[in-house]
């Protein structure tokens, strides 16, 4: 059975379809992996190309590519919501596939070399030796960052854009921009309890509102200046009086230099007697080793005003290169991805306790991060059970 | 003001002060509350912040905001003040019940641990009446020293100034401002008995400190990290234009003029991953030297992704992978050699050689474990650089020192050498265009590495 071929690009899909084919994939992959039926899929990892190559019309002119795979036998198309397209079929379709290659390899012929070329770009798996494989993509492609940026990019910020962005938020209310996200601990009884709550500022809305048309994190080291200013406002949000009067256990993602300003300072001062020792506190990486000895005095602080620390988005690969405890991190945050379940399993045993599975947004993650040893999630798949209190936290670092 | 005499059981004699006109406000605010508390002394203590003895690189602005707040903290639960001494000490004055003063003293103690440990470290404590003469000549001594603090706080750089910098390299000559840097493998043979140096590669970068001489106003981009990574993105491709079109020129810049010395470029992750410099080593891979690309561990930290794909690009063409900026610091907390580059970028401070013996010993395992033969001693301006480096088995060293050492051999090698000093030598070598060049007579010595097996003229 052939599907109607969309002519919109995966953008212009909405956010459920998209999730519903992942979800939908996976299960064809679990399903081929148990009977053992034979089928082949062949995958499109869009998600490698750079946003500029993946607008609508770009999106839209790699579905078209793929076409000639429809003809196959029983064939089924799966629009991501990581943008990367599947197909899987039955039966042998070497010239469907040599076509649909070919058309890929014309559509990115005259891009910038630097970017992954066609035969990188595309996967083609065998079922069922490869479901699992199939499947962790599938999965994977709920919990991609890029099915998260919105449906236009934008034009990355500049400097003379952030300049005025910067401007713009010195007088604007970000009350209504703030955001919360839970971290739950998962009990034995499998239920998510409230461990803390992130407390953000919803960065893309307020970008859209304050500076339409633009991309905020398409630049990282302009994102990175732009989230200190962030840091600021939030911290005079928060040090308001009564803001945090009825608050229970929370976190924030702070840069090195704002856990030591004046904002921080007052916010400090102004923090409930009870919420001392509630409050984490979340550094990254690379704005930790910016500065290194500003940031062993800041850690010294917060631990002397009884913050807890967090490593930020310490990525697989960064575990054995930054190990929490030798920086006197508390916590470090794994973010999920589809690498994630390739970690050796020993780096796992030594750091599950500090660690926090964070996108976790499919069972899967749960239960791989639960295999693990991991006690800690964020994500959709990790909703709280019920508001938890200072104990669930105590709890989760014992 | 009149001279001061606190109440003490002390019998040393008592300070002479100075007119209270010479007085700076944080001072004569402190005397004046002394002299208050001359006449009930009991139950009082002061603690003393010495922000003026902290070490290299001294005080910065926010030592002395995170200090006072922990101080005003227990100046409120004691009835007590925080005093700012103009030159930038702080001085907490209050009431010791219950235990303010000493809670103060231990957080602070906490958070300058090490801080001038060679003269009794930056914190120090009184307890009234008995400490009221000690305290009395710390004050006396401050009024006396007339030092300020210099730790005024300027405001971050405007974002704009990115775009005036890059207009500022666009209108420039770039061989005036990229600078050529050699590092050196600095072999023992025999024990020691002989010492031989050789050069690696050379290194380019931009001068930052020549771009903003340039400048109508001071950027103050080494104020902002962020800002000069992302300028950082612009030099790159600036620069490896620069390299690709100056190949068969003849000028300093001509990677093909001398392919027996490997050259290295100093590249953010994007410059790395472009195809500016994959053009470059296509080039290299033709007719250049060997190529290698150095890129900092701050970039590598953003960016694990990006890092692991130009590593595994860089490592299929051939191209060699420094990971640069790693301090001694960094190497105590973190395992950076895990990143698996090639060879890792050590940076010396005089600090090193003032780690107490403990976390002196913890950084030779550390070095040990990420293999000297992986690591090079950047920044070794020192003989006592080169000297540590060597004893912790080092081989492989650049710096100024290692500038100076190469252009001591130049000029005894150099016929002409006559009309120059080895400073010249030294700036001439670094230099990559014409102005910097000025004034040498043999260009060719200038811009060739030391053979092989040649004894430094002043080796460790």
């Amino acid at each position: 059975m052939s599907m109607s071929l969309p002519r919109a690009g995966r953008r212009a899909e909405p956010d459920s379809v998209a999730r519903q084919d992942a979800h939908r994939l996976a299960a064809l992959a679990r399903d081929c992996g148990a009977t053992g039926v034979r089928r082949r899929c062949l995958i499109l990892r869009l998600s490698c190309l750079p946003a500029d190559l993946t607008r609508p019309h770009h999106l839209r002119l790699a579905g078209e590519a793929l076409d000639p795979m429809l003809l196959a036998d029983r064939a089924q198309r799966f629009l991501l919501p990581n943008n990367d397209i599947a197909v899987v079929w039955r039966g042998t379709a070497e010239a469907l596939l040599a076509a649909s290659q070919n058309a890929v390899r014309a559509m990115l012929s005259d891009t910038d070399p630097a970017i992954p070329g066609p035969d990188r770009l595309w996967r083609v798996l065998d079922l069922p030796e490869d479901a699992d494989t199939l499947r962790a993509l599938a999965i994977a492609s709920l919990s991609d960052p890029t099915a998260a940026a919105g449906a236009s990019p934008g034009v990355p910020l500049d400097p003379a854009a952030l300049a005025a962005l910067e401007a713009a938020l010195a007088h604007a209310d970000v009350a209504r921009f703030a955001r919360r996200r839970a971290v739950c601990t998962r009990e034995a009884d499998g239920a998510f309890r409230l461990a803390w709550e992130l407390r953000t500022l919803a960065l893309d809305e307020l970008c859209a509102e304050l500076a339409p048309g633009r991309d905020a994190r398409a630049e990282p080291w302009l994102y990175r200046r732009l989230a200190r200013t962030l840091d600021r406002r939030l911290l005079a949000l928060l040090a308001a009086t009564g803001e945090l009067r009825a608050a229970g256990p929370f976190g924030l993602e702070l840069a090195v230099g704002s856990v030591l300003s004046a904002e921080f300072l007052r916010f400090d001062a102004a923090l409930p007697h009870g919420l001392r020792g509630q409050v984490t506190l979340g550094l990254e990486p690379a704005d930790m080793f910016a500065d290194l000895p500003a940031f062993v005095f800041a850690r010294d602080f917060a631990r002397a005003r009884g913050y807890r620390l967090l490593l930020r988005a310490a990525a697989g690969t960064l575990l054995p290169v930054l190990p929490a405890a030798r920086l006197g991190m508390d916590l470090a945050e794994l973010p999920w991805s589809e690498g994630t379940m390739a970690l050796p399993t020993d780096l796992l045993d030594e750091a599950a306790e500090r660690l926090v599975l964070v996108g976790a947004d499919s069972a899967e993650a749960v239960a791989w991060g639960r295999a693990n040893g991991i006690r800690l999630f964020e994500g959709r798949a990790a909703p709280p059970a019920r508001a938890g209190t200072g104990r669930a936290l105590a709890l989760a670092l014992r | 003001m009149t001279a001061t005499r606190v109440a003490t059981p002390d019998p040393a004699p008592p300070a002479r002060l100075p007119d209270a006109g010479a007085v700076a406000p944080g001072e004569r605010h402190l005397l004046a509350a002394m002299e208050r508390l001359a006449r009930a002394p009991d139950g009082w203590a002061a603690v003393a912040l010495q922000l003026s003895r902290l070490g290299p690189p001294g005080p910065r602005p926010y030592h002395a905001r995170v200090a006072r707040a922990l101080m005003q903290t227990a100046a409120e639960r004691g009835d007590g003040q925080v005093f700012t001494i103009r030159n930038g000490d702080l001085v907490l004055l209050c009431r010791d019940s219950p235990g303010a003063s000493a809670t103060a003293s231990d957080a602070l103690r906490r958070l300058f641990p090490r801080e001038g440990d060679d003269q009794g470290g930056v914190v120090r404590e009184w307890r009234l009446p008995h400490g009221s003469a000690a305290l009395l000549a710390y004050a006396v001594e401050r009024i006396g020293e007339n030092q300020g603090a210099g730790m005024e706080e300027a405001p971050p750089p405007p974002a704009g100034i990115v775009e005036a910098v890059a207009a500022a390299v666009a209108g420039a000559r770039p061989q005036d401002l990229l600078r050529r840097q050699s590092a050196a493998l600095i072999d023992l043979a025999g024990g020691g008995a002989r010492v031989t140096m050789r050069v690696l590669y050379r290194e380019l970068t931009f001068s930052l400190e020549t771009l903003e001489a340039r400048l109508d106003a001071p950027a103050r981009l080494g104020q902002d990290t962020a800002l000069l990574l992302h300028l950082g993105r612009f030099l790159d491709l600036r620069m490896l234009r620069v390299l690709r079109l100056d190949a068969g020129s003849g000028t300093p810049l001509d990677m093909a003029a001398d392919p027996a010395t490997a050259l290295h470029v100093n590249l953010s992750l994007p410059g790395a991953l472009s195809d500016e410099f994959a053009a470059l080593a296509a080039r290299c891979g033709m007719a250049g030297p060997p190529l290698g690309v150095e890129v900092s561990l701050v970039e590598a930290l953003a960016d694990p992704d990006g890092w692991a794909r130009a590593r595994a690009r860089l490592h299929a063409a051939g191209v060699r992978l420094v990971l640069d900026g790693v301090t001694h610091p960094a190497l105590l907390l973190a395992r950076p050699a895990a990143l698996g580059a090639d060879l890792l970028k050590l940076e010396w401070s005089p600090r090193i050689a003032g780690l107490p013996a403990a976390e002196q010993a913890e950084l030779a395992r550390e070095v040990a474990l990420a293999d000297p033969a992986r690591l090079i001693l950047a920044r070794a301006d020192s003989e006592a650089a080169v000297r540590w480096g060597l004893a912790h088995g080092l081989r492989r060293f650049q710096g100024h020192h290692i500038d100076q050492m190469l252009a001591a051999h130049r000029v005894l090698a150099c016929p002409q050498a006559i009309a120059c000093t080895l400073r010249q030598c030294t700036d001439r070598a670094a230099a990559t265009g014409p102005d910097g060049r000025a004034g040498c007579a043999n260009l060719a010595l200038l811009d060739a590495g030391m053979p092989a097996g040649v004894a430094p003229p002043d080796g460790p």
